[in-house]
Parts: structure tokens; sequence; C-alpha cells
């Protein structure tokens, strides 16, 4: 036997291993790229049927029923658009430290807004010619698992959604 | 070494041996190159395919792929904000071979208690059929389908088919429509787009607003159930796109149900009744007139006297008995003043202007429920009168919206639709059927109507709310019934900029205590109209001009009205016909 001879003999056998090796992975992956697929499938299905779900929990008529039993809230009028010219400047803080005015301003302004001195937004607006349309109150309502809800919070309204579905 | 034979300079041969030696030598070249392209052909493809077209190797590998073999889930269908309106969903069903029953009668048993909606005397009449395909049940539960698997009868089979489901049920049942068993759309949109639903793929996207819809919906039906009325429709349109943001007619179906729903709640009164309006029409005839050039808002006909043509009076309902200008016609809805203005402007102009705003076609739409209006054929004079103020015409819902958007946007007639369109920045494409000055006197008008006279129910402080009354005599076999009205209120909203019109019509609506008696237009669809605009504005982020009061609206009108008074409503919303 000659050295070449025995060189291809060895490189033969590498080559078939390593093809034996790469036609195993092929098919591991195929096996794999089909149970990907499979379960690409089922999620799509699952988004659709959790689309459905989602559209018919939010149905409108569904949400404004939820809406006027847990939440404090009433759909907006035109009577609650301002410009914002309309909006009261608050008057600015005494530039000279006089003790009297400090007292004044202390007693109007809650103290953790009166350092940034920004545009008083949150203070109760008041027209000055026109009162503005008070908004639509709705009675509460019991709740349906027959507590009487006064959910305030966001965890509340939830939890207790959770009970009124289905 | 005595086999080497190509071996040169140990042979000595030569001559005619020598020569054949050689040509085998070269053949043996010619074949081993040839051998040698044809590896490297395979090794230049191999390289090619491996390094070079990755995506087509992955396509040829096949097997991995999802299963395309069956039908396409139905695409699904959405509102303008993607909020789903139709779904479908795969669904197991469950057959049997009736040739490999060996029991019907316990099979049928176990069966009935699995599948509540079937009955076993009727289960076991199917299993004993001897039939190779009997349904069992169409569309049952995941759990069923677990259940009746562990029968593990050998008859039993299963079938994956796709269910279409309606989250919102009733909301825009008759938009929408529905299919049939097999997910083939008999009607509304299911139907007109079946083809392009049936591919599956992206969803379609409605211009349908849920929000809008709802509103519109539940303010029809305690508006139908305060004043006892046969049925309603109603309609939200955007007057420069066409688009529609709420078509809603009732009564309705659950569309989950289609087999419980009756004819009458299949119909789409929006798009394929037709009614005689009445005065809403008023609205186009005075646009014809003052668009003509020989109406100007200052020309004055008179009311003092009925018409009588042929044999027919034409008479108003709140007389004033004197001359009128246009705009005290439109807001006293003088039947006599319009009838009068119309024959001025001769006989055919009228009937030529209701062609371009299209009364005369059926309106396009996409769904497959159009309704072809009804007009006098052929048109003769005291149809000119008539049709001016709404009788002896009948044009269906969608008709009146498409055109009172064209009196109202500038004078642009569009194609109204119920898809978005792909691309929302190209301009919709329309006909000019008024100028722009007439479209503002036209606004106008509508807005004197609601701030000062039969449309009153319909204002919204801030607003601006225009619009017109209509009340017509329900027309029952060729005669006018009394007792028996129309009554719709064609809205604009907001008048200074119109972007919406919305439309409340009810079928015969009964006076109550509130409105004393009366059941026109202006107690009992306006009220509608107003509460969706109210309610419609502010989730549509419209800003409101709080500081718009009637009595500014009437005070720019003051040449026109003889009555006018300075604080002081001119007419009140009982004299509407």
């Amino acid at each position: 036997m000659r050295k070449s001879t025995l060189l291809w003999l060895i490189l033969t056998v590498f080559c078939g291993i390593a093809l034996f090796h790469t036609s195993q992975k092929v098919h591991d992956e195929r096996a794999r790229l089909a149970a990907l697929n499979a379960s690409i499938a089922h999620e799509k299905q699952s988004i659709r049927v959790l689309g459905a779900e989602w559209a018919y929990l939010n149905n409108p008529r569904r949400l404004e029923m939820l809406a006027k039993t847990y939440l404090h809230m009433a759909p907006l009028s035109a009577a609650q658009f301002i410009r914002i010219d309309d909006i009261p400047l608050r008057a600015a803080p005494a530039a000279a430290p006089a003790p009297q005015t400090e007292k004044i301003a202390v007693k109007k302004i809650s103290p953790e807004i009166q350092p940034r001195k920004i545009v008083a937004l949150e203070r109760p607006v008041t027209m000055k010619t026109r009162k503005p349309a008070p908004p639509r109150i709705f009675k509460k309502r019991a709740a349906p698992d027959g507590g009487t809800a006064t959910a305030r919070n966001f965890r509340d309204v939830m939890k207790s959604l959770r009970l009124g579905v289905e | 070494m005595a086999f080497d034979i190509f071996h040169r300079h140990k042979l000595t041969i030569s001559g005619t041996q020598a020569q054949a030696l050689e040509m085998a030598r070269l053949r043996l070249i010619w074949v081993g190159m040839l051998m040698m392209m044809g590896y490297l052909a395979i090794i230049l493809r191999m390289g090619d395919l491996c390094l070079l077209h990755h995506k087509s190797t992955a396509m040829l590998m096949g097997s991995g792929a999802p299963a395309e073999t069956e039908r396409p889930l139905r695409a699904s269908i959405v509102d303008r904000n993607g909020n789903i309106l139709a779904v479908s969903l795969r669904m197991a069903s469950v057959y049997a071979d009736a040739r490999m029953v060996h029991d019907p009668a316990k099979l049928a048993q176990e069966l009935a208690a699995l599948l509540p909606k079937q009955n076993e005397a009727d289960l076991f009449k199917r299993l004993s059929s001897g039939k190779a395909f009997v349904w069992i049940q169409r569309f049952i539960t995941p759990k069923q389908e677990y259940a009746i698997n562990a029968l593990g009868d050998p008859a039993i089979h299963f079938q994956e088919e796709q269910r279409r489901i309606y989250p919102d049920a009733n909301l825009a049942a008759q938009v929408v429509g529905y299919t049939d068993v097999d997910s083939n759309g008999i009607a509304g949109i299911e139907k007109f787009f079946n083809k392009r639903l049936a591919a599956g793929g992206k969803p379609l996207r409605l211009t349908l607003d849920v929000r809008v819809q709802h509103i519109m919906r539940q303010d029809l039906a305690a508006a139908i159930k305060t004043f006892h009325a046969l049925d309603g429709t109603g309609l939200v349109m955007d007057v420069n796109t066409g688009q529609i943001i709420a078509m809603v007619s009732l009564p309705d179906f659950d569309p989950n149900h289609i087999g419980e729903a009756t004819n009458n709640e299949k119909f789409n009164r929006a798009t394929l009744a037709d009614y005689e309006m009445g005065s809403t029409f008023k609205t186009f005839s005075i646009a014809a007139g003052l668009n003509s050039g020989k109406v100007h808002l200052s020309s004055v006909f008179d009311a003092s006297h009925p018409l009588h043509i042929d044999q027919f009076y034409i008479h108003d309902f709140d007389a004033k008995d004197r001359p009128l200008t246009i705009p005290e016609i439109y807001i006293y809805s003088s039947n006599i003043g319009t009838a009068k203005m119309a024959e001025s402007l001769g006989p055919d102009y009228i009937r030529d202007f209701y062609q371009k705003l299209g009364f005369m076609q059926q309106a396009p739409i996409e769904v497959p429920e159009r309704a072809t209006p009804l007009y006098p054929s052929p048109w003769r004079e005291v149809n000119t009168m008539t049709a001016a103020f709404g009788h002896g015409i009948a044009v269906s819902p969608l008709h009146l919206v498409r055109a009172a958007s064209a009196i109202v946007n500038g004078g642009i007639l569009l194609k109204p639709t119920l898809v978005m369109p792909d691309n929302p920045d190209v301009p919709p494409q329309g006909t000019r059927v008024i100028s722009a000055a007439t479209s503002e006197k036209m606004r106008r008008l509508l807005e004197l109507v609601v701030a000062s006279g039969t449309g009153a129910y319909a204002w919204v402080k801030g607003y601006d709310v225009g619009g017109k009354t209509g009340t017509a005599d329900k027309n029952k076999n060729g005669r006018y019934e009394n007792h028996a009205n129309i009554s719709s209120f064609l809205g604009v909203f907001p008048i200074w900029h119109p972007r919406y019109v919305v439309l409340a019509l009810l079928d015969d609506p009964q006076g109550t205590k509130a409105t004393h008696g009366f059941s026109t237009g202006g107690y009992t669809a306006a009220p509608v109209v107003g509460d969706v605009i109210a309610r419609m504005g502010p989730m549509y982020g419209i800003k409101p001009r709080m500081y718009i009061t009637r009595d500014s609206i009437e005070k720019s009108m003051k040449p026109y009205l003889k009555e006018y008074k300075e604080g002081q409503a001119l007419a009140s919303v009982s004299t509407d016909h």
C-alpha cells in the first residue's frame, strides 16, 4: 500500500462521517422546523381567538356598562373644553418676602406646586362669565357579584372585572 | 512494470503502432476533460446553491413548510380603528360513517349526553341510516371534541372547519352582513367582498367607527322606544371624504344566530329602503334655486294662499299667510313658498338638479342591498312642485346624506364608501353640483333652522349644529295617511366648517306628553341627532365654539327675517312639516 492510498482512504472515511453528520443535522432541523411551524400556526389560531375575545370584551355596550358601574367618569361634554386664554394665571408670588403676603400665598397654593412656578392647571378653573355645565354623573350601581363596589383604584377595578367576566 | 504501456521511454514502438497509441492517448485525454467539466459544473452549481441562493434552497426543502392545502381562514372585517367586527376561527365538526356503526342506540345515547343541542331519537335515526356520511354536529367546542374522541368509536370522524364569529353581535349587523354555514358571504359587506375575504389575508378595514355606531344605535333605539315607532335608521357620514362613520338600521339581529333573524330585522333601511323624505328635500330645491342665480336669499314668494294644481292642493301646516323670503320659507318650512320657487326655475330645472345629486339612480356603496329611487315618469309640472318639498320622489337615507354632504362641503358630490381607502392622502374625486358660494348660503340657512326654527332640539351648545327637519305623511298603497309619518332630521356639524352629516329617521313615531302629542321630525328625530353630536364631537376632538349663541345667528340673518325680535325664537318646533 502506498502512502497516498492511505491518505485517500482516511479522507474518504472523514467525508463519509461529515456527510452523515450533516444529513442527521438536516433531518433534526427539519423536524424542528415542522414543530415550529406547527406551533406558529397554533399561536396564530390562539391570537385569532384572543382577538375575537378582546373584541367581545371591548364591545362598546359592555364598556359603557362597566364604566358606569365602576368608574367615576362620564362622557366628555363640549362645555368641558376651554381655551388656554380662559385659564386664569396664578398670581405671581410676591417678589419681596414680606411676611403678610407670604402667609396669603401659602394659604392659597399647595406647597408642592409652589416652587415650580408653572401655570396652575391643577387649580379648579373659574370662568369669568359663564359657569361650565356640570358633567353628567352616573349613579353608582351594585357590582354584578352583589357587593357594593366602590373600587377607586385601578387594581381593584381589574380584580372586580375578572369576577364579572363570564 | 510491463503494464505501464504509456511510459514512452521504456517502449520502442514506431510506425503505425505508435500512431495508434498516440490516438488512444488523445481520446483518453478528451474523455477525461469531458468528465472534469461535468464535475466542475456540479461543483459550481453546489457552490451557487449553498452560498448564493439560500432562499431557493429553503424552498426546495419543502417538507418543513406549513401545510397550505386547507382553505385559508376567511379574512377578518375590522372597523376604522381596527376593532374586530367579524373573524373566522377553526372549529371541529363531527360526522359519522353510519355503515360502520355497530350499536346506534348506545352511540346515540352517549353522543346526546355530550352534545346538549342534539336530540337522542334524532341522532339514532341518523346513525342507523346506513349512509356513508351523516353530520352529527357542526362546530363543537374543544372539550366536546376531546370527550367524543374518548368514546373511541371507529365510525366517528372529525373535520376541521372555519366558523364566522361576530363579537359585536347586533352592532352593525346589516352592514357587515353574514355568511352561510360554509362561510360564503350572503349579505352586506360579507357578500360584496366575498372573493376578497374568502382568499384570506389582511383584514378588510371599514370606515365605520364602533363607538359612533354604538352611540347612534343606542340613541335611535331609545327614540324608537319612547315614540313607539315601527323602526328607524341612522347614518353618520364624513362630508369631506364620503366615508360612512355609522350606519344603523333598527330592528336588527345577532348575526351569530342568523337562523333566528326575521326578514324585517335583516332589512338594511339605510341603503335599501326608499322613503318620501318630506321637508328635508327643501334643502336641495332651495340650493337649486340659489345656485341657478335666479333666486336670492332676499327673493320673496307669496305664501298667502294654498296652491291648486290639477287635483292637488298644496298648503302649509303653519301658514304665515304672507309673502316670505327664502330664509323664512326654509325655517317655517313653507310648502307653498318652496313650490312657487321651484316653479319659477322652469319645468326641468329641479328634475335635472336632482339627477345631478344622484336621486335618479342607485347610490354607489359597497353592499349589495341598494335601493333604486322612485320618481315620477313622465315628470310633469306638478311633480316639480311636490318634489321641491320632498313628496312624489322616494330615495334611500344614503341618497339623502350623500346629497346633503355635497350641499354643505362646498358643493362636491362624493361617492359614499364603507371601506377605508388604501391611501388616505389621496383626496376623493367628486363632481361639482353647486358653487362654493351657494354652499356657504345653505350652511347659514341650515344653521338658522336649528338656532331658531324647527330643529331647535338638535341644538348642541358649542357645536353649532345646522340641520333640517322632515315630516312626511306615510304613503300606503298610493294614499297618504294623515296620522302616520316618516319623521327625520338631517344634521350637519360643525356648521362653520362641516365635517359630518348625521341623519336620524323614524317610521311612524307616536307623539307623547312631552312632545304635546306631536310626532314631527323636530320633536322625535332632532334630539337623537343632537345627542349623537354632543357625544361624538368631544370624542373626535372637535373644538367647540362656546361663544356662538342662537341670537347671534338670528341677528346675522336679520335682513331676511320679518318677525325677528331680539331674544325671541322665531318658530316653534311643532310647526314643522
